[in-house]
């Protein structure tokens, strides 16, 4: 398994594709997300040359999970989309705070695939990530995602907070998250 | 400051809602939404485990919300597992009582509710018909 990271122009353009396939296959094939997409590669308005994808390969080069940063001094999707979730609170705008977005962990060569974060790597993958955000200037994080990744968080040791409540929007209860990068899990 | 005088939950910077401990007695959490677990969880004709979330909130703004997850543990009886999850901080003396702390409370809070039949109830509604 190799974890890497970098902004579209920094990661080899087979990669980038292969990232852009494979949200489309977890967020809109099996999660069933109304998201834009197209060719079978799922990409938005927060895609932009200074994104930085955190993305996880296989032995055979597959990606088996990825993750989205983006600073919240610059749009990003909580602030833009779902500023409803922050329970009446003003969308962070910091460069030292980062949203963590398009989080997912499957292997689709695992029979067993089970979730959107059923695979083992999850958890290294979201400490690669943090740590990405780190060096990028990031003390905190904040996400909108699915209820599961509030569970994934506290059973690997992560200090992860709700911002607010859960909504269910398109039919799947959403919220957003604080992760805080003082407290990393070893 | 005695028991019966309210102010004003807020939110703090980081996000949490602080209110002191001998607070969290008084609020009144309504149903918000319950749901099987779809990865993890087994719920088809040969379940011997079915587990599940449900989230409640307060009546009043900013909203105190508080999510556990459950297990059915026979038919039509559910036990709470795990830690809560929530974005409150409890203090005790204006002092964080940290995350481990809180859950504590807020364990203790979530056992002392009647909370069982109303998931019950909604899981039965939302997931009536799914199965032949």
């Amino acid at each position: 398994m190799q974890i890497t990271s970098g902004t579209c122009d920094r990661l080899p353009e087979i990669l980038f594709t292969r990232i852009s396939t494979y949200r489309h296959k977890v967020f809109v094939q099996m999660l069933g997300w109304e998201l834009q997409s197209s060719n079978g590669m799922e990409l938005d308005q927060f895609d932009r040359p200074d994104t930085i994808y955190v993305v996880a390969q296989n032995d055979a080069g597959q990606v088996t999970g990825c993750a989205r940063l983006l600073p919240t001094d610059r749009p990003y999707l909580l602030g833009e989309v779902f500023p409803q979730l922050l329970n009446g609170m003003k969308p962070p705008s910091s460069p030292d705070i980062w949203e963590l977005s398009r989080f997912a962990a499957v292997d689709f060569d695992d029979q067993a695939v089970s979730g959107q974060f059923s695979s083992p790597i999850a958890v290294e993958l979201l400490r690669k990530a943090l740590a990405c955000a780190t060096s990028h200037g990031a003390k905190r994080l904040i996400t909108v995602s699915p209820l599961g990744v509030e569970r994934l968080l506290r059973k690997s040791g992560f200090h992860a907070h709700r911002a607010g409540p859960p909504m269910v929007i398109d039919g799947h209860p959403v919220f957003a998250c604080w992760i805080e990068i003082d407290h990393l899990p070893g | 400051m005695n028991r019966q005088q309210r102010v004003k939950p807020i939110i703090s910077r980081d996000g949490y809602i602080r209110i002191p401990c001998f607070r969290l007695e008084t609020i009144l959490l309504v149903h918000l939404i319950s749901g099987l677990d779809e990865a993890g969880g087994n719920r088809d004709s040969t379940a011997t485990l079915i587990t599940g979330y449900t989230e409640w909130i307060s009546c009043t703004r900013p909203f105190i919300t508080i999510g556990w997850d459950w297990q059915m543990t026979a038919p039509f009886s559910l036990a709470r597992t795990g830690i809560p999850r929530s974005n409150l901080m409890l203090e005790t003396e204006k002092l964080d009582l940290g995350p481990s702390g809180t859950s504590d409370f807020i364990e203790n809070f979530i056992d002392a509710m009647e909370w069982k039949k109303t998931v019950l109830d909604n899981i039965s509604r939302r997931y009536s018909g799914c199965h032949n």
